[in-house]
Order: structure tokens, then C-alpha cells, then sequence
């Protein structure tokens, strides 16, 4: 009987993954991946069921799609290629900088982490949260330190849902009110010739100079042609429905099945959140401040409210970066241009997971 | 005290960190997402210019 062996800790988790579940249904907090992770999370906490003993089923699932092939993160980058319109940057190309501007909150977090007592891979595992990037933050941790999965993808996806409580406040404390109201000229027509070589082209330029993003940025791109090729639409539904659809279950679940409470219920996990949430204020904030320095250079003033855009979290960050900028001037529709920086961030942090793989593994 | 996540004290912790390692990750990671990406924005820069020439002179060709 599993009552026999029940803890303390299992009960714990069980409230966890309540709340959770509870976050999904009522608040609709990211309820895609929290339905499945707060579920796998509960079923894990039962004793003696063996999902995640060897060739237990969450077990399987674990290992063939996340720890030995790291299949998922990929499909779901398709997936997230074939929903993108990547026009924005393509219009304005200089939100590319922004997008980089806002990993440094990445790296603030990497030695924050260091600091803290956890080795390098551990480092760069947690600070790649502050990407704000769900799969990217799985994609990497797999990789480099897998006994931490579980913490980093729920303290990615639960900043990421939020994002617009996290960003207001360091966008209105790092912006005057003049910044806030100033209103950006419409973005030119993109072609569809344009559209269509932009994944090509960013692939080979990103993979040329970082050939460990390639499983991100290939899978992202191909998504993305699937979608501006506009021959194979089928292609383009199949990976932003039905595929994306299918692999976001197990995703949630083997997240889920990671956090028994013997390995979750460590001080570590705490800090892990902590850490998580310094990456996204400083990454939220380096891409402010980057858009207020180009301002200095610039003729046509961007708004830097789109800077804070610059994390990943598509296209939550822009709604964010949005709605702050509304709230100044009820005019002022700054979506379309916070997406540039939104989408860059998504390059972005793939690019950082790219370059940690290739410095840390090698 | 400041004590860190593995109960090591913060003095005890500098001295473990691979502080060339760190530092090597943190210039060629960060400086190396802003040369990526802005080489991509001049990649897209010329890419557009491209594309509008061939559109302009496949439209005067229509003409």
C-alpha cells in the first residue's frame, strides 16, 4: 500500500501540484504546461506507483524524448517557428540589439549562481531561465545539469506566466514618463521574398558562428519556412497544432514526473527560484537600458519600453511593453514594434544556450 | 556569515569558482550573442536591400 510509505515531503508536493493546477484553471497562468506539470508532479509523489523507477512509463518518456535524445525542445522551437511572424525584426533589424541586450540578465545570474555555491553547468542552467525561453531553459538543462530540471523549466515557465507582474514595475521605475508616451512610426511592408529567406538566412548565419544552437535555431526556422513558403501549409498546421499540441503533453508530464519530493524539497530549489527571478529583472532591465542608449544615437526615438520585450516570453513581454506604454498615452500603439525584440529574444537566447553548450561541454 | 547553497561559506565559495572558466563563459557568451545578432542585422540589412532591387527591376520588367 502506498499510504505506508507516504512523507511529509510527498503531502508537500501534493499541495504544490494542487496550486499549480489550481494556477492553471482559475488564473490561467501558462495552463498548457502547468495542467501537466502540476499532474505529473502529483502522481510522482505517490508512493510505489514506479513511473519514474527504470522503464517505469514517466521513466520512458523522461528519458527517450528529454534526457538522452533531447527531442522535445526542439519540436517545440518548430512549433514556435511555424507560429512566429518574424516581420518585425525584418522591418527594423535593429531590435536584434535589444533581443541581445536582454540575456544579460543571464549571465548576471550565472555568476550570481556561482556565488551561491553551484558548479558551472549548474550556473548556466539557472541563469539560461532568465531567456524566459521554456525549451530552451529544458534544451540546456538536460544537457548540462539534468538533477536540476525540474526547478529551472518550473521557474522558467512561471516567471515567463508572470511576466506582467514582474516587468511593469522595473520598466516604470527605469523610464520617464516622456519615454513611456513616445510613439514609434509604422513599421514598413515586409515582402514575402524577405519573409521567406529570413530562416534561411538566420540559420546559416547563427549556425555558421554557433553550431550548438543548431537543434534550436533549425528546428525554429524550418518552422518558420514551413509557414512563409506557404506551399506546404499542412507542414505549418501539423507543427503549430497537432505536433506542438502532442509533445507539450509529455513535456509536461516528464517536468512533472522530475520533482519527487526527495530531489525537489532541497534549500537549492529556493534559491533556484530566487535566481530565476533576479535573470528576468535584469534582463528586462538591460534591454531598457540598451533601447535608452540607442535613443542617443538615433533620429527616429525608439520607445524603450520594447527593450523590455527583449525577453523571450513571445508574446506576452510585447503585450507588457504595450499596455505600459497605454497607460501613458491611450494612443500609443507600440505591439507590432515590441514584437522585434520579442522574436530577437527567442534568437537570442538560443544563440546564449548555443555558446554555453559549446564553452561548457567542450 | 553568508552562507551559500552547498553550506560553504562565501570566502570559501570565491575561492572554488573557476574564475578564468567564468569569465571566459561570460565575455565569449554575452559578447558573443551581440556578434551573432548583430551580424545577423547587417545579414538582414543587405538581404532587404537585395530583395527590393530584384523586386524593383522584376516590376520594370512587368512594365
Amino acid at each position: 500500500m502506498g499510504f505506508a510509505k507516504l512523507t511529509i515531503g510527498n503531502l508537500i508536493m501534493w499541495v504544490i501540484a494542487l496550486t499549480f493546477i489550481t494556477l492553471a484553471i482559475k488564473k490561467n497562468y501558462e495552463p498548457l504546461l502547468l495542467v501537466p506539470i502540476g499532474f505529473g508532479m502529483l502522481v510522482v509523489n505517490i508512493p510505489l506507483t514506479g513511473l519514474m523507477a527504470e522503464n517505469g512509463l514517466f521513466w520512458v518518456f523522461y528519458h527517450y524524448s528529454i534526457d538522452k535524445w533531447d527531442l522535445i525542445p526542439p519540436i517545440i522551437f518548430m512549433g514556435i517557428g511555424a507560429m512566429t511572424d518574424f516581420g518585425p525584426v525584418i522591418a527594423n533589424p535593429k531590435t536584434l540589439l535589444l533581443g541581445a541586450a536582454a540575456q544579460f540578465g543571464v549571465y548576471v545570474t550565472f555568476f550570481g549562481s556561482l556565488l551561491l555555491g553551484f558548479n558551472i553547468n549548474e550556473a548556466a542552467s539557472i541563469g539560461i531561465i532568465g531567456g524566459a525561453d521554456g525549451p530552451t531553459t529544458i534544451f540546456l538543462t538536460s544537457q548540462l545539469a539534468p538533477h536540476l530540471l525540474g526547478a529551472t523549466a518550473v521557474a522558467a515557465y512561471s516567471y515567463m506566466a508572470m511576466v506582467p507582474i514582474i516587468q511593469p514595475p522595473i520598466m516604470r521605475l527605469l523610464t520617464s514618463k516622456e519615454e513611456r508616451k513616445i510613439r514609434m512610426k509604422q513599421m514598413r511592408k515586409v515582402s514575402k521574398l524577405e519573409k521567406i529567406g529570413f530562416p534561411v538566412l538566420a540559420t546559416l548565419v547563427i549556425c555558421l558562428l554557433v553550431p550548438a544552437a543548431a537543434p534550436l535555431m533549425g528546428m525554429l526556422m524550418v518552422g518558420n519556412l514551413f509557414r512563409e513558403s506557404g506551399v506546404v501549409e499542412r507542414l505549418s498546421k501539423a507543427a503549430q497544432n497537432e505536433l506542438i499540441n502532442i509533445v507539450t503533453i509529455f513535456l509536461g508530464l516528464c517536468i512533472g514526473a522530475t520533482m519527487p519530493a526527495e530531489i525537489f524539497l532541497k534549500p537549492q530549489s529556493l534559491y533556484i527560484f530566487f535566481l530565476g527571478l533576479i535573470a528576468f529583472a535584469f534582463s528586462t532591465a538591460a534591454g531598457i537600458i540598451l533601447a535608452k542608449l540607442m535613443n542617443l544615437f538615433l533620429k527616429e526615438k525608439i520607445n524603450p519600453l520594447i527593450g523590455a520585450a527583449g525577453v523571450s516570453a513571445v508574446p506576452m513581454a510585447a503585450r507588457v511593453a504595450q499596455t505600459v506604454a497605454r497607460s501613458e498615452d491611450k494612443q500609443n500603439f507600440i505591439l507590432m514594434h515590441a514584437m522585434g525584440p520579442n522574436v530577437a529574444g527567442t534568437i537570442g537566447t538560443a544563440t546564449a544556450a548555443g555558446l554555453f553548450l559549446s564553452l561548457l561541454l567542450k | 556569515m553568508c552562507v551559500t547553497n552547498l553550506g560553504y561559506k562565501i570566502e570559501e565559495v570565491l575561492k572554488l569558482i573557476e574564475w578564468g572558466r567564468a569569465l571566459e563563459v561570460f565575455t565569449v557568451g554575452f559578447g558573443g550573442v551581440f556578434v551573432c545578432l548583430m551580424l545577423l542585422q547587417i545579414a538582414i540589412n543587405v538581404f532587404s536591400k537585395i530583395t527590393s532591387g530584384i523586386e524593383k527591376l522584376t516590376s520594370k520588367g512587368e512594365e
